[in-house]
């Protein structure tokens, strides 16, 4: 018998006419992994909230069709009866994790559901090997994969059925998202049924069973073959990009950096670091969660400053660093940070953009650069994660710095966003010979973004080279 | 290495009652008011401080200590010169002291797990503990969040650019934006951890009332009593 069943499920917002799911059917066994992936505002994350009875008992709305656990409808469980049965680890794990230390935080759910206390001692120990990190740590301290792998224990803790996760790669490096990924296949071997979110296929392609796809609220396509996946995966990748190889040409240089340091309290984060990128060059840095390289972005910014921050030489466009004067940076670097919700305040995608463009044309030229122009008039907060990304990347790109500096572009992008931010970098780089420096985790874009590559470790970078060492990066670490 | 919640703080004031610390706390903002004689503010002040610095808070003291008293400065300066008298000044500077060591005092050493239980016992309603345990575990997300904000503005407008009105929207709708969120998906998260049920709770570790609690709790009834009386 099926654990999870959905029968022709349909979900519209209150005040709505479009519906945000329709028709879906489906149906999950004990023990299976499943990937649900679509485009942005396809409505996997929606279809998430009515597995675990969110909708309907948290989020208003019409819901017509049925979702049914163990033959039972969702519906028909109390909130608490559903969280012994479904966990979810939502993506923001900072508004996941409620406490302060591992501990309280694994022993919360316990202690709500009236967990015995001898049960409680047995279940944390079990889950303790799962956190892999002392019952008294600070969770302000843990690593984003520690802080994940934290969410997802003290959602077993209350020995669900069904996990469900949203987009739980989205912050983790190569490495930590596939101990996850190992680390969730041995729950669906131990009988729980997962489902997981997930924008891209490319890191998770190779180890679910079965991968649902959505497409405007419906369920376009299901497939339960692995090969399948794995080919679906590889053909959408090559058609998302392929890298320009370029020729080097001769040129000033825009970064001058040697032997810089910063320190956080005591600990360096950057270690004698040297860097020295030409104007026009398209410079990629890769490296695990911790490895410094937001850090480095920070420092040619110009937001580390102070006895923290110290350096041999630092010169941009040919001009020495001026630490007294603030403008200096900000007249040199743009900086997309990674959530774009800290960066847009303006009452319409048109507006964002004209607080650096000045006039009207040039603001119509960067809308149309980024594919903007029928959102001019949205406001905002209210565009999907993905076109908030672009709007962002729009919103500093068009005060025409020529250094521009981004830091994890690809969090949250599907196929088609990320290959429309590739594509607009790409642009900006050619025609107004912008020096381009992006932090990512993500091959692909790595491969596409790259004229050069650098590898950072332990604050220092260790290891450089042309575009093609992505791949060997990659590899090496999946190996 | 991940280190321990309040592994710093000395043992004869984390584990006193989280209730009998919050009733300090309060005790020590209300002497501040009650308190007209800067003598006698000063007084317990240094004590409070020294207090602070043996039980191991003084790391989480030095790092906001040069704001509070660029306040306390402008307080008493603003005070002392429309109206005030010296003391009246002086006093009202001295309390914005008050108000942050004994905020450390309770936030520096609880934790807020502890706290809930503390209160669960006490049969407090849940939407109180609620918001007490929001407030001390995200003021530190927030604020980080305030810092990333303050910086993306400083990138994207130029001086030039930056009139009052600007400023508050670039600094205020993202904060805003982010705060309600986040308190959607606490609240969700909450109850979806079962947090307000009416079910029978166990409690993984007990919080009660000792002998060491009461002692505290009437020694610095006593010091303030006698340096109120004193001075």
């Amino acid at each position: 018998m099926a654990i999870l069943d959905v029968c022709e499920l349909t979900y519209t917002l209150p005040e709505n006419e479009d519906a945000l799911l329709k028709n879906i059917s489906f149906s999950l066994s004990q023990g299976e992994f499943v990937l649900l992936s679509g485009e942005s505002g396809s409505g996997k994350s929606t279809l998430l909230k009515c597995l675990n009875g969110v909708i309907p008992h948290f989020w208003l709305g019409t819901i017509s069709g049925e979702v049914r656990l163990n033959g039972h409808s969702v519906q028909a469980f109390s909130p608490v009866e559903l969280i012994a049965r479904i966990g979810t680890v939502w993506q923001d794990v900072d508004a996941q994790v409620l406490h302060l230390t591992v501990e309280d935080e694994l022993v919360f759910g316990m202690e709500n559901l009236g967990v015995p206390l001898a049960e409680m001692e047995e279940r944390l120990q079990r889950l303790r090997e799962i956190v892999q990190v002392d019952l008294d740590a600070v969770v302000e301290h843990l690593s984003g994969g520690q802080k994940q792998r934290l969410a997802i224990a003290s959602v077993l803790a209350t020995l669900p059925d069904v996990i469900l996760l949203d987009e739980p790669l989205a912050n983790l490096d190569i490495q930590s998202a596939a101990r996850l990924l190992l680390f969730l296949k041995q729950l669906t071997r131990q009988g729980k049924t997962v489902v997981m979110a997930e924008h891209r296929l490319d890191l998770a392609s190779s180890h679910v069973d079965r991968l649902l796809y959505l497409k405007d609220g419906e369920l376009q396509r299901d497939w339960s073959d692995t090969q399948d996946i794995v080919a679906e995966d590889r053909r959408r990748r090559l058609s998302t990009m392929m890298p320009k190889k370029r020729q080097a040409k001769p040129a000033h240089p825009a970064i001058e950096l040697e032997e810089a340091s910063y320190r956080f309290g005591r600990d360096p984060v950057v270690r004698d670091l040297s860097l020295h990128v030409p104007q026009g060059q398209r410079v990629v840095i890769l490296g695990e969660n911790g490895s410094g390289k937001s850090t480095l972005m920070k420092i040619l910014a110009g937001l580390c400053r102070g006895r923290r921050l110290s350096y041999g030489t630092f010169k941009l466009l040919g001009q020495p660093h001026s630490a007294r004067d603030a403008s200096f940076n900000r007249s040199r670097v743009g900086l997309v940070f990674q959530n774009p919700n800290h960066q847009l305040f303006m009452e319409s995608v048109y507006q964002e953009v004209e607080l650096a463009a000045g006039g009207p044309n040039r603001v119509d030229h960067f809308l149309e650069l980024f594919g903007l122009t029928k959102l001019r008039d949205r406001h905002p907060l209210i565009l999907s994660q993905g076109q908030k990304r672009l709007l962002a990347t729009a919103a500093v790109a068009a005060a025409e710095r020529p250094i521009l500096l981004l830091d994890e572009p690809t969090i949250g992008q599907d196929y088609a966003h990320l290959h429309n931010l590739i594509h607009v970098i790409d642009r900006l780089n050619e025609k107004h010979n912008t020096t381009i420096l992006t932090v990512t985790h993500d091959q692909q874009a790595a491969y596409a973004l790259a004229d050069r590559v650098l590898i950072m470790d332990s604050g220092q970078i260790v290891e450089e080279g042309e575009g093609d060492l992505v791949n060997t990066y990659f590899k090496r670490l999946v190996r | 290495m991940q280190g321990s919640a309040f592994a710093g703080v000395a043992p004869f004031l984390r584990e006193l009652h989280p209730i009998v610390k919050l009733i300090t706390t309060i005790l020590i903002f209300i002497y501040a008011l009650a308190t007209p004689s800067p003598t006698a503010l000063l007084l317990y002040l240094f004590l409070l401080w020294g207090f602070l610095l043996l039980a191991g808070l003084g790391g989480q003291l030095r790092g906001p200590l040069p704001y509070v008293s660029a306040a306390a400065v402008i307080v008493f300066v603003v005070g002392w010169l429309f109206g005030g008298t010296f003391p009246m000044a002086l006093a009202a500077a001295v309390r914005f002291f008050y108000l942050f060591f004994s905020f450390t005092l309770f936030v520096g050493s609880t934790s807020p797990n502890e706290f809930l239980r503390a209160l669960h016992q006490a049969r407090l309603p849940w939407m109180l503990r609620v918001g007490l345990l929001i407030t001390m575990r995200f003021i530190p997300v927030l604020k980080e969040d305030m810092t990333k904000i303050i910086q993306s503005f400083s990138l994207r407008v130029d001086k030039g650019q930056r009139r009052l009105g600007l400023m508050y929207r670039g600094m205020l709708v993202p904060f805003l934006f982010r705060m309600m969120s986040l308190s959607d998906q606490i609240a969700m998260n909450l109850q979806m951890r079962g947090f307000g049920t009416k079910r029978q709770q166990t409690r993984y570790r007990d919080v009660s009332f000792g002998s060491y609690d009461l002692f505290f709790l009437l020694a610095n009834l006593v010091v303030m009593g006698t340096i109120r009386w004193r001075f």
